[in-house]
């Protein structure tokens, strides 16, 4: 589905990323993982094309995403989530949810201007939906609230509903559980899970929480100064060796999972 | 005659960098664009009138006395309108600038009135012959006093320990709170240093034109221009900046069509805004990055 | 009480308003509300968009001397000539929209003031003095509609109300559908707005094309008010008032634009008494204002309202 082929990145002399190729195929949950710094983010900045890679191809679906512009990534069905949370602090929840029905708006600004009624029901019919979504998980009283004011846990979920209501394919997510405790980690591996097996979304995933990533993750991809140093199911990557050298020069541990 | 036009350009072009660099420093270390650099400069200037045209002073001794005006109005600024307002956006912060530069306009037509003034030239005396460059006295005193606060100004900056703790303000305000800089004192230093540059920059113009509330306004701008082409955040941009509006207006006295003379005002910010299209940071800023 | 409840009754007030009113204070009035429409076209592209503009005055000037040309020198009818002219300012703010692609906020100030000192600067030259006036300006005709013409202080009045609310309502449509809130994502995170499909280069065309547009029709409005239009009236000075305007009022929201509007329309004649001390008061009015309302008047109101539980209950919704 997504098919990255020799990408590498520099800033000025830095290496962030080196002859980097990885694959993700529709339905997986894939996870990739790595020190700070080994360039896990600028992978999904490439994808998403805030960046310009400095070498190599991101392809998905059999197209060259590289001809795109980064607000053209969305209609092809690839929708991110930020590490450093992307949500719009002004706004009210459900305005940031609707913000992510955005192409689905397609009354032109004269009609809504006019507030004519196509363009009337539209707005009213984002809504419900953005309130439908918020009611199947228990939030709906959270809908006026400003976002700025909640907990960091429900920002991050709340970004993770807004992509969902881009309607993606394939789901980035930057460090979905960063910032929560165990119990919000739990629950957010399942809803993970769910979307992934009831509503069809290709997951791939960055994430520092070791526990996590084995617990929910098909396959694993790990990136070590900008290369990808191993590739496997869960089991096998906690068993390489070359894994272990790179978390334990990191004074991490993921022989507890 | 082009050397001449270049040479008087390059003149003018120092009063706009000192006034830009007045600006660029204010704006590095508080984040505020002062649009009362004008009224201050103004203010400071008939200040020098008073001293040299009212008591009679010679230039030199009115100079130092018009700076220490210049830096105390500064601090008396930020003391008394911009701390209190600190909780506001800084967008807002810009029209408590403007209220202080129409408050400082009222006073200053209330003790000088309205009647344009002229102060004398810093030196009086023949003008000084270099080949086909004519300049008059006053010419070589501003490029002296541009040229002699510029590496002073950098000298500070550099070199002193009060130096060091505005630069470390300027680039992280928060991280030089931690390290027990008093940012509150770097601040009111910045906008007495600002204020006091303009006043230099204020007493050097006004022999060239009648000095009255509202001249320094077209100087503010083009040194509000010139700080943006060098970048804003760079001081030596300021100057740069400042040097180079100078000489192009002047090149485009030199130039013989009239209608090029009328929109003269015009085609500098022109010439700014096709030199920031194709370098948006400015001549000597720093490239923006873009922050995910 | 519920809202529109509320909303009526500031419109049965703004309709018997003028009623026992001097005609001087009605003109006024009539022009607070041109000011009323630049503010909310500053707004929109300043509080929404992010994007800083001092050059508005430029738009007023082109929409004023629009307007009333096209009436005198094309022969059209009123009701055509003064949307037209909010149309041709709203593309020539896609001039501005260009560097606005490229350049940072301050940049951008840069940018929309040499707009402002070009547009000034070119009015009275000579060329086309035969046309626009040169520096002493032209007449405008005053509105007509149908035979009616609005001559009187009272019709301009209730001309001009119409017109304002009209557009006030529009703007306020624009600013809560999926326009304002892709204006609010751009300006706030860029990066997460465009994940998520939003255009920037459309949506900052939208905001200058908006804000163009409801300051070229305030322009327009004000000449029409006045009857007579002169580059003089559109420098720095007039630019920046509505810059005041926005911030005063409250950036980000369009009712602070409009408490802001009136009060800037207002208060130099409230202190019109004070005489030598005109400017000092109103200078010393802005200080004050964003020391004891850091978020404008509008934002002042705001934390009072949340702060208060009874006027929230005042104001409950109901609809």
């Amino acid at each position: 589905m997504l098919s990255v082929k020799d990408l590498s990145m520099r800033f000025g002399g830095l290496v962030a990323l080196d002859n980097v190729s990885l694959t993700v195929n529709e339905g997986e949950i894939v996870g990739l993982i790595g020190p700070n710094g080994a360039g896990k983010t600028t992978v999904f900045n490439l994808i998403s094309r805030l960046y310009e890679p400095t070498g190599g191809a991101i392809s998905f679906r059999g197209e060259d995403l590289l001809r795109l512009r980064p607000y053209q990534i969305v209609e092809r069905g690839i929708v991110r989530t930020f590490q450093l949370l992307g949500l719009f602090p002004y706004m009210t929840v459900l305005e940031n949810l609707m913000v992510g029905e955005h192409r689905d708006f397609s009354r032109n600004p004269l009609e809504v201007a006019l507030g004519l009624s196509q363009a009337r029901r539209e707005e009213r019919d984002r809504r419900a939906q953005a309130l439908w979504l918020l009611r199947f998980l228990k939030m709906e009283a959270l809908a006026e609230a400003f976002v700025f004011a909640l907990p960091y846990g429900t920002q991050k979920l709340i970004e993770l509903l807004r992509a969902l209501l881009a309607r993606p394919r394939l789901l980035l997510l930057d460090e979905p559980v960063a910032g929560m405790n165990a119990a919000e980690k739990a629950a957010m591996r399942e809803f993970i899970k769910r979307i992934n097996r009831d509503w069809g979304i290709t997951i791939f995933l960055v994430e520092h929480d070791m526990n996590f990533v084995m617990g929910l993750c098909d396959r694993v991809i790990v990136l070590n100064y900008g290369r990808v140093i191993a590739e496997g199911r869960a089991d096998e990557i906690q068993q390489n060796p070359e894994v272990i050298a790179a978390y334990l020069g990191e004074g991490v541990s993921i022989a507890r999972a | 005659m082009i050397e001449q036009y270049i040479v008087l350009g390059l003149a003018q072009g120092s009063l706009y960098a000192l006034m830009a660099l007045g600006m660029v420093l204010i704006f590095k270390t508080t984040d505020i664009v002062n649009f009362g650099q004008a009224d201050m400069t103004m203010f400071s200037a008939y200040v020098g009138f008073t001293l040299m045209v009212g008591l009679g002073w010679p230039f030199w001794a009115a100079l130092p006395l018009v700076i220490a005006f210049g830096f105390l109005l500064g601090i008396v600024v930020e003391r008394l309108a911009l701390r209190p307002a600190q909780q506001a956006p800084v967008v807002s912060l810009l029209i408590v600038t403007l209220g202080v530069a129409l408050m400082l306009n009222a006073i200053a037509s209330w003790i000088w009135g309205f009647d344009p003034k002229s102060l004398p030239y810093a030196i009086s005396g023949p003008p000084v012959v270099l080949g086909n460059i004519i300049l008059t006295r006053h010419d070589l005193v501003i490029f002296g006093t541009t040229i002699l606060l510029s590496v002073g100004f950098f000298a500070l900056l550099k070199f002193t320990k009060i130096g060091t703790a505005m630069r470390a303000a300027a680039q992280n305000r928060l991280g030089a709170q931690l390290l027990g800089i008093p940012v509150h004192r770097i601040n009111m230093l910045s906008w007495g240093l600002g204020v006091a540059l303009g006043a230099v920059a204020g007493v050097l113009i006004a022999p060239l034109v009648f000095l009255d509330l509202y001249v320094m306004v077209f100087v503010m701008l083009k040194g509000f221009a010139a700080a943006v082409l060098g970048g804003f955040t760079s001081l030596p941009g300021a100057i740069v900046g400042g040097l180079l509006v100078g000489l192009f207006e002047s090149l485009l006295i030199a130039v013989p069509f009239e209608l090029v003379n009328q929109l003269k005002e015009t085609l500098v910010f022109v010439l700014i805004v096709v030199l920031l299209a194709v370098r948006p940071q400015g001549l000597l800023g720093e490239p923006i990055h873009r922050r995910v | 009480m519920p809202a529109r409840a509320w909303l009526g009754l500031l419109l049965l007030g703004l309709v018997l308003m003028p009623v026992g009113l001097k005609g001087y204070t009605i003109y006024i009035v009539s022009l607070a509300g041109a000011n009323v429409l630049a503010a909310v076209g500053l707004n929109i592209l300043m509080g929404y968009a992010g994007q800083v503009s001092i050059g508005q005055a430029a738009f007023l000037a082109i929409g004023g001397y629009t307007s009333a040309l096209l009436m005198t020198e094309l022969g059209l009818a009123f009701w055509i000539a003064f949307p037209f002219a909010g149309l041709i300012t709203g593309i020539t703010g896609l001039i501005l929209f260009i560097p606005a692609l490229r350049l940072s906020a301050i940049y951008l100030a840069i940018a929309t003031l040499g707009f402002g000192a070009a547009v000034q600067q070119l009015i009275p030259l000579p060329y086309w003095s035969a046309i626009l006036g040169g520096h002493e300006g032209i007449k405008v005709p005053r509105p007509s509609l149908g035979g009616f013409v609005f001559d009187t202080d009272l019709e301009l009045y209730y001309l001009t109300l119409v017109i304002v609310l009209m557009l006030i309502a529009l703007s306020q449509n624009v600013v809560r559908s999926y326009i304002g809130r892709a204006f609010i994502a751009l300006r706030d995170k860029p990066a997460a707005a465009e994940a998520l499909g939003i255009n920037p280069t459309r949506y900052k065309a939208y905001a200058f094309f908006i804000s163009a547009f409801l300051t070229g029709i305030a322009g327009a409005l004000q000449a029409h008010i006045v009857g007579r239009i002169s580059p003089g009236e559109f420098g720095l000075g007039k630019s920046i008032e509505i810059f005041a305007m926005v911030i005063l009022g409250g950036i980000g929201s369009l009712p602070g634009s409009v408490l802001g509007a009136l009060f800037l329309t207002f208060l130099p004649h409230w202190l019109s008494g004070a005489k030598q001390f005109y400017t000092f008061a109103y200078g010393a009015a802005l200080v004050l204002v964003i020391i004891f309302m850091p978020y404008g008047v509008w934002g002042f109101f705001m934390r009072l309202y949340y702060r208060f539980p009874a006027l929230q209950k005042l104001f409950a919704k109901g609809t």
